[in-house]
């Protein structure tokens, strides 16, 4: 029963770092010149 | 949340005491959230108008002009211009100070010229006096067609007039322009952008066409012929030019039927202090006296905090281990989450106290004064007089530094300041710095009086900034980034710190560190945890091994479990991972045991002083240092049969965190600030390779 | 009574305590922001303080206090009044 709740944890934790780092963020492109400025 | 709600967008010059209004208006119910698509943080609450109505403010960040220069001052823009239904304020409420009126009225104008309904707040009322300024306020009131407040948000008063006007306020349906500037300049250019679209007042599309920023509702047809306009840039900016002259010429007129400033009552304290603190030599001293005061009480304030929050987390620990039943599940508690959550609020006294500093620096009105005095050296080496303030945040934790740095408006000077601030010695370094020096560094004095290890200590401070200014150097002579450099910095009044504002600002700053590393930190913890818990076959039998070989020693019960762990961890998916780097890192004068905990501070940099205790078969709750010194410091080194932990292998350790590759919840937000993967990256790269080559010099040349 | 004579300069050039206006024909050289903020032609500029090697300056103009820098004021021209 521990084993589970250990596993479903890891696996969510996991989860997070792969969401949090590996997915490229749908929004913006890069800034390479002054953002909304002239 | 209802949808009777009014909404309310808070707007304001800086330094206009607009934070304070917002703090009297929401009080604790303020939340940082995200503003969808943009990385800064928006900030929002509600506040009780009345008894029947309540409205969510939200704070926009400070600006002298609807005309963005930085990242923090585009998002009024964008919030102004969205016309989403769901998006865009009901009622704006424009903040004013007093003694800058004239100034502050051209943003009011420019957003009158919005047509919605608009509130103005003139805060700091009870200056008035004493600057010898008198207001018509019913002739004000006339001439610019809008509800005026006269209020001071430090004293609670009008806040309640504020309240009732915007209630007022929100049942005028469409409010009109207040100078209509447009026509003057070029009538029949207006017009023509006029008639492009009855949807939009004349300014939003002057806006449009300026700025290049479309809201979602602009059909295609209109965005093409608005494009159409943007063709002869030069005439854009003459437009410009003189749509800001003929502005103040307007405010000019009104200001003078019904402002009115008798010098010979006003005291110039600003002048005066402004005497000693820019002065060119006693300026510099005063802030480095400064500093060193920060710095002194950060060390003696923080560490009872610490050391409470320390044995705290220990106990809890404890009592888990004790009182859960045995299990995979209590061991991922007790050793992977309380020892990640206990991790991260360990650093929460060094890192409040810091920002409460700096807080009360910039409440002041001194910070400007700071980046006045170091703009000229910043731009040596690329950067800005505003980048001071990331620079020495970064002692505390990055992350905030990092985010702070979105008020620097030309995004070369800025890109620089985020790729270095990383290098100054930010808190989580300390405790593997205290362990090291603690054992490598004796503890005497030289010349009588100065403490040894407290100068390798301030040494190693002085080495991280150093090098961040070094990498910003070589950085600034080699990026080819586009931008353009710009300085404009006001120079508010001296004003004693609300202690209000200061509060709200480190609790969210705090907060910052805590979600924004904590959960980071927390995630990685448990992963860790688990590639420390778990292996191949050889770890199964680890404890069968042991079990095997236990007779030929006379080793107690607690000995015995200590060998078990410590050959575990050997066996484990890290342990394999730490061998497996151990050829790399040999020439640095380090073992596989130390290569795990390289590894584990990935997570965090603390993170290695903990894995170590662990790997060194020291008692997994017993955080007692002289402990893991004592076992650190009788550490045999097989193959030479001296000790591991010499000083070529220390000072090597040391100068590897000075220089080692951010922590992951750096390089989390510096992609994010970034909204690239290329700047983190280099950034990652650099700085191993800088630690590696270092770290590996310094080891060959002390042996 | 002698007129006062009045030639042409930038704000970089002021003294501490100096007072100049600046000039209409600085309008083109003047960023759009510094305009925003009140710097304007034919409004009165004083210089408070230097930073070391003259950059930034720290002017009062149009009684708002500005930091700016060198390069920024020593193209923006002022009329002193010099008597």
């Amino acid at each position: 029963m521990q084993e589970i709740i250990v596993y479903f944890l890891v696996a969510f934790a996991v989860a997070f770092l792969i969401k949090k780092y590996v997915i490229p963020s749908k929004k913006n492109k890069g800034c390479s010149t002054d953002c909304g400025c002239h | 949340m209802s949808k009777n709600d009014i909404k309310v967008a808070l707007i304001g010059n800086p330094n206009t005491g607009k934070t304070s209004l917002f703090n009297q208006l929401t009080g604790l119910s303020q939340k940082v959230g995200n503003y969808p698509g943009v990385t800064v943080d928006k900030k929002e609450g509600t506040s009780k108008l009345s008894a029947t109505q309540n409205a969510i403010i939200t704070d926009l960040p400070g600006t002298y002009s609807i005309n963005p220069t930085s990242i923090d001052e585009s998002i009024v823009l964008k919030t102004l211009l969205k016309k989403n239904i769901k998006e865009s304020p009901d009622v704006i409420l424009v903040v004013a100070d007093v003694e800058n009126l004239k100034r502050n009225l051209l943003l009011f104008s420019q957003i009158k010229d919005l047509e919605i309904p608009t509130v103005l707040a003139i805060n700091m009322v009870d200056q008035m006096h004493r600057k010898g300024i008198s207001i018509d306020l019913s002739l004000l009131k006339k001439e610019l067609n809008t509800e005026v407040i006269l209020i001071s948000a430090r004293k609670n008063e009008g806040i309640k007039e504020v309240k009732e006007a915007i209630i007022r306020c929100h049942l005028v349906a469409k409010a009109s322009p207040l100078c209509g500037v447009n026509h003057k300049i070029d009538p029949e250019y207006f017009n023509t952008l006029k008639e492009i679209s009855p949807n939009y007042s004349l300014y939003e599309l002057w806006l449009m066409v300026t700025q290049n920023n479309f809201p979602g509702t602009v059909t295609k047809l209109e965005k093409e012929k608005l494009l159409a306009f943007k063709q002869d840039v030069s005439k854009l900016k003459k437009y410009q030019h003189k749509e800001t002259i003929y502005r103040y010429q307007e405010i000019n007129k009104i200001l003078k039927k019904t402002y009115i400033v008798d010098k010979t009552k006003a005291t110039d304290l600003r002048g005066k202090l402004d005497k000693i603190f820019t002065h060119k030599i006693f300026g510099y001293v005063i802030f480095s006296l400064i500093l060193l005061i920060i710095f002194q009480s950060i060390f003696d304030l923080a560490s009872v905090p610490m050391d409470f929050i320390d044995a705290t987390f220990a106990q809890l620990s404890d009592f888990a281990k004790s009182n859960l039943p045995d299990g995979v599940l209590t061991d991922l508690l007790t050793e992977g989450i309380i020892s990640g959550v206990g991790g991260v609020i360990i650093f929460i006294p060094q890192i409040a106290i810091l920002f409460l500093f700096i807080a009360i620096l910039e409440e002041t009105g001194y910070m400007s004064r700071v980046v006045f005095l170091m703009d000229k050296i910043m731009r040596r080496f690329g950067m800005n007089g505003k980048s001071i303030i990331p620079l020495i945040s970064g002692t505390a934790c990055a992350i905030p530094a990092i985010m702070a740095t979105r008020t620097i408006a030309s995004w070369k000077e800025r890109l620089i300041t985020i790729l270095v601030t990383p290098f100054t010695t930010c808190s989580a370094r300390l405790p593997v710095y205290a362990i090291l020096i603690a054992l490598i560094i004796p503890d005497k004095k030289i010349l009588g009086f100065l403490n040894l290890q407290g100068l390798v200590l301030l040494s190693l401070y002085a080495l991280g900034f150093a090098s961040a200014i070094l990498a910003a150097y070589i950085l600034h002579k080699t990026l080819k980034v586009e931008s353009k450099s710009f300085f404009v910095v006001e120079m508010p009044n001296y004003k004693l710190p609300s202690i209000k504002n200061v509060f709200f600002d480190v609790v969210e700053k705090t907060k910052a560190f805590v979600f924004g590393a904590g959960k980071i930190i927390l995630a990685l913890s448990i992963v860790l945890w688990f590639l420390a818990s778990n292996g191949g076959a050889a770890y199964e039998n680890a404890e069968k091994v042991i079990l095997e070989n236990v007779d030929n020693q006379n080793l107690n019960e607690q000995e015995v479990q200590q060998k078990i762990a410590s050959l575990k961890l050997e066996n484990s998916f890290i342990g394999i991972l730490g061998k497996s780097i151990e050829p790399v890192i040999r020439p640095l004068g380090y073992d596989w045991k130390i290569g795990i905990a390289l590894i584990t501070s990935f997570a965090a940099r603390e993170v290695f002083v903990g894995t170590l205790a662990t790997i060194y078969s020291v008692e997994a709750d017993d955080e007692d240092t002289t402990t893991i010194k004592q076992k650190m410091a009788s550490e045999m080194n097989p193959d030479t049969g001296k000790k591991r932990f010499n000083f070529p292998v220390g000072m090597s350790l040391m100068v590897f965190y000075a220089f080692a590759m951010q922590c992951m919840a750096t390089f989390a937000i510096v992609k994010r600030e970034t909204k690239t993967w290329k700047w983190p990256l280099i950034q990652l790269f650099g700085m191993a390779l800088l630690a590696y080559v270092a770290s590996f010099l310094t080891y060959q040349i002390l042996s | 009574m002698l007129s006062k004579i009045k030639y042409l300069s930038t704000i970089a050039t002021l003294h501490i305590g100096e007072i100049g206006y600046i000039s209409e024909e600085s309008l083109d050289f003047i960023p759009l922001k510094l305009l925003e903020m009140g710097c304007l032609p034919g409004a009165e500029v004083v210089l408070i303080q230097l930073a070391p090697l003259k950059d930034p300056l720290y002017i009062c103009v149009n009684g708002s206090h500005l930091a700016i820098r060198k390069e920024t004021a020593a193209k923006i021209r002022i009329l002193k009044a010099n008597s």
